[in-house]
């Protein structure tokens, strides 16, 4: 048997899908077979990894016509991370749900994201210090959104709550996949001195934003940030404000809390989302004076104050830019709609009902944000050349 | 013994039949199932233990007749009959389609009957003491998997929390509370008990300890899969226990799930069996229950294969209102009858000692 550790589904006119899986080739160890195989110039790599593709009128029969290709039986139990190319995603995912559903084999645990790219070619590279590419990819994932969070939450299981649930929409990962090698391109980099130079395949940033089951847009990192300030699904992220002295100061922050009230008034509903930060100085980028202040006094409580008020500024502009934008699309990501659905469902039946994303793109949200700069590493203040 | 038996339901597919129109109040119909199920365990233990050396057979017809008396064992029998073949269709169909789909479904059955009959054939002892070993078990699976499920869970599942008010919660728990009739075996094993007289208390103690269960369990899963897709689901428990993924290191509990419903099924269909062969050997007046077994088993494995074309039929009709009176009128309605026979037997003796 053979186990799949990335599955991309893709859709082609006239609505056939293609499936493409990515699989982790065990005897690249023992440089026997040439599958995945890139020759050129007589020297020949076995890739630890093998892409192969099926089409069919059904994600399922797409899958299983792999195996018309493919020397082993497929196994899908420990299919990592799902793929979704663009042209799927704002087609409709609904078939790929429900595959994912009803296989036993499937999990819902599966990453999943939307491919902004050439799929096939982002499942054909290397990773360059990942020997199979698909764990490399859930890795990424789970380590942008812990380090960064600049991108939403990934699970399938997360978004299929989500897209059951009324008033809030899901978003997805979004992938960009930075290289699209012409046939033999990557192996000639690797010939022409010798050694390989390994260039990132892709880049996790931001995410797409779906309609129930058909994406509308994308969010930049930005973006998707805010939207994760006001779900309180931001564990680290870095922010760079300028500082009153001069200079650009790097702040890490972590979410001290999040909280949604909201008034309802007749037909008018407003939101206030109030934030809680954490921030701890990273980095100070200033141009050194001799003998002059220090690029960073965390005595200075005035300037400290300043660099967390304008922190707390760049946070509400990235969450309001980030409302603005789903208003625009019409996609709820926030969960303001899910919110009067759990905590006023009355109003929701009688007043809001079917009727959310009027409600949605005329909502008044007041966004509060405080920044607690608690932290300035293992120094306090910069040093000062003399 | 009970805790186990009335476990597997839960196990099996309760949320699914609970959460119909309950959906994420599904916790609170498996609160009203517990306190239902406590009201069963009254109505026929609180009677058995009236009539310590007899089994619900004997003391039937000596309350209401012989013959009418019998026409009640009848039903009594037709719906153990139903109960143990239903439950060992279900685990056979969980069995195929998550497992091995290629496999036969007689051969499942053919295998849960097999060692049901051997258990049941060499005594009600051996399916305690089996149940003494496996019962520890099943709790250290569920205790063990029921809290690693909670590690998927999203409380906004559960809101808003009684919205709609009672009469959905109410009308979903018709079919948990039909299925409370797997009781009736305590009519016919609280004779064999050492202590027959304080039978009720420990039944009522574990009837209620299931209803816990099951109400944790309703709360996870509506938690973990949200109301819609644990209601599509067709086995909601083990699939909620799928999604468990702690730090990438544990994952597939729900075989812990699968091993528990296991140990339950073999308990619970083993005790069914053995009350079916000791039943129908009273109403036969049979010195012996053991010849009855391969017989009696041969029946339980034609009607786990005929009766029901397929699960979602099996579903469906469990689901439907048929099941619910179905139960009510065979056992329910009897024992209520049984009750008024002894209520008016002990006053006419009452009424003559005064005299």
């Amino acid at each position: 048997m053979t186990y799949p550790s990335v599955l991309a589904f893709d859709i082609e006119d006239p609505g056939e899908f293609t499936v493409i899986a990515q699989f982790p080739n065990p005897t690249a160890a023992t440089s026997q077979g040439s599958v995945g195989t890139l020759a050129s110039g007589g020297t020949a790599v076995t890739l630890p990894f093998w892409a192969n593709s099926g089409r069919g009128a059904s994600p399922f029969a797409a899958v299983k016509n792999i195996e018309l290709t493919t020397s082993r039986q497929l196994s899908l139990s420990h299919v990592d991370v799902v793929l979704i190319s663009e042209k799927l995603a704002r087609a409709g995912i609904g078939p790929v749900l429900e595959f994912f559903l009803r296989h036993p084999e499937l999990r819902l645990i599966s990453e999943v994201a939307v491919v902004q790219g050439d799929m096939r070619a982002l499942l054909e590279s290397e990773f360059p210090l990942e020997p199979n590419p698909g764990l490399g990819l859930l890795g990424m994932l789970e380590y942008v959104r812990n380090q960064q969070s600049q991108i939403p939450r990934g699970q399938l299981l997360d978004k299929l709550r989500i897209i059951s649930f009324p008033g809030i929409d899901p978003a997805f990962i979004r992938v960009i996949v930075l290289q699209t090698p012409e046939a033999g391109q990557q192996a000639e980099q690797r010939s022409t001195d010798g050694t390989p130079i390994p260039k990132p395949a892709l880049k996790v940033h931001g995410s797409a934003v779906f309609d129930d089951d058909k994406m509308v847009g994308w969010f930049d990192a930005a973006e998707s940030l805010g939207v994760n300030w006001v779900l309180g699904h931001v564990s680290r992220a870095v922010l760079t404000v300028e500082s009153p002295q001069g200079g650009l100061v790097s702040l890490e922050l972590k979410q001290g809390g999040c909280g949604i009230r909201y008034t309802v008034s007749g037909n008018s509903i407003t939101m206030t989302a109030t934030i809680e930060v954490l921030a701890r100085v990273q980095d100070v980028v200033k141009e050194s004076v001799p003998g002059g202040h220090p690029a960073f006094d965390p005595e200075d409580t005035a300037v400290i104050q300043s660099i967390a008020d304008r922190a707390a500024e760049a946070i509400r502009n990235d969450i309001e830019h980030a409302i603005a934008k789903a208003k625009q699309l019409g996609v709820d990501v926030f969960g303001f709609g899910n919110t009067i659905y759990r905590k006023e469902p009355q109003v929701w039946n009688e007043i809001v009902k079917g009727r959310w994303d009027e409600f949605f793109k005329a909502l008044d949200v007041n966004i509060e944000v405080e920044v607690n700069l608690r932290r300035t590493g293992l120094t306090a203040r910069s040093i000062i050349p003399r | 013994m009970l805790f186990i038996t009335r476990s597997s339901i839960s196990i099996a597919t309760l949320p699914a039949l609970t959460m119909g129109s309950a959906a994420q109040d599904a916790w609170a119909a498996s609160l009203v199932i517990a306190l239902g199920s406590v009201l069963i365990v009254l109505l026929i233990a609180g009677l058995g233990i009236r009539f310590e050396d007899k089994s619900v057979v004997r003391f039937s017809q000596e309350l209401l007749g012989k013959p009418f008396g019998m026409a009640i064992t009848i039903g009594f029998l037709i719906v153990l009959l139903h109960f143990v073949g239903a439950e060992a269709r279900l685990y056979a169909e969980l069995i195929i389609g998550s497992f091995v789909p290629d496999t036969p479904i007689p051969f499942i059955v053919g295998s849960m009957v097999i060692l049901a009959a051997i258990a049941c054939y060499l005594g009600v002892e051996t399916i305690g003491r089996t149940s003494d070993v496996l019962v520890p078990l099943f709790t250290l699976a569920i205790l063990i998997a029921l809290p690693m499920g909670f590690s998927a869970f999203d409380s906004r599942s559960l809101e808003p929390v009684l919205a709609r008010g009672l009469k959905p919660v109410l009308s979903s728990t018709a079919t948990s509370l039909a299925l409370g009739g797997k009781y009736l075996s305590l009519g016919v094993l609280i004779p064999q008990a050492t202590k027959p007289t304080r039978i009720l208390l420990p039944a009522v103690a574990t009837t209620l300890l299931a209803g816990i269960t099951q109400t944790l369990i309703a709360v996870m899963v509506v938690g973990v899969l949200g109301p819609d897709l644990g209601n599509s689901s067709v086995f909601p428990f083990l699939s909620a226990l799928r999604a468990v993924n702690i730090i990438r290191l544990i994952q597939r509990v729900e075989a812990l799930g699968t091993i528990a419903w296991g140990f339950a099924i073999l308990v619970d269909t083993s005790v069914l069996l053995y009350v079916l062969c000791r039943a129908t050997s009273e109403l036969m007046d049979l010195q012996d229950y053991r010849p009855l077994v391969g017989p009696i088993a041969t029946v339980w494995f034609v009607y786990s294969m005929q009766s029901y074309d397929n699960l979602l039929s099996l579903l469906h009709f469990h689901e439907s209102p048929a099941f619910a009176v179905f139960v009510t009128v065979t056992v329910f309605v009897p024992y209520a009858l049984l009750w008024i026979a002894y209520g008016i037997r002990t006053l006419k003796v009452f009424e003559k000692r005064r005299r």
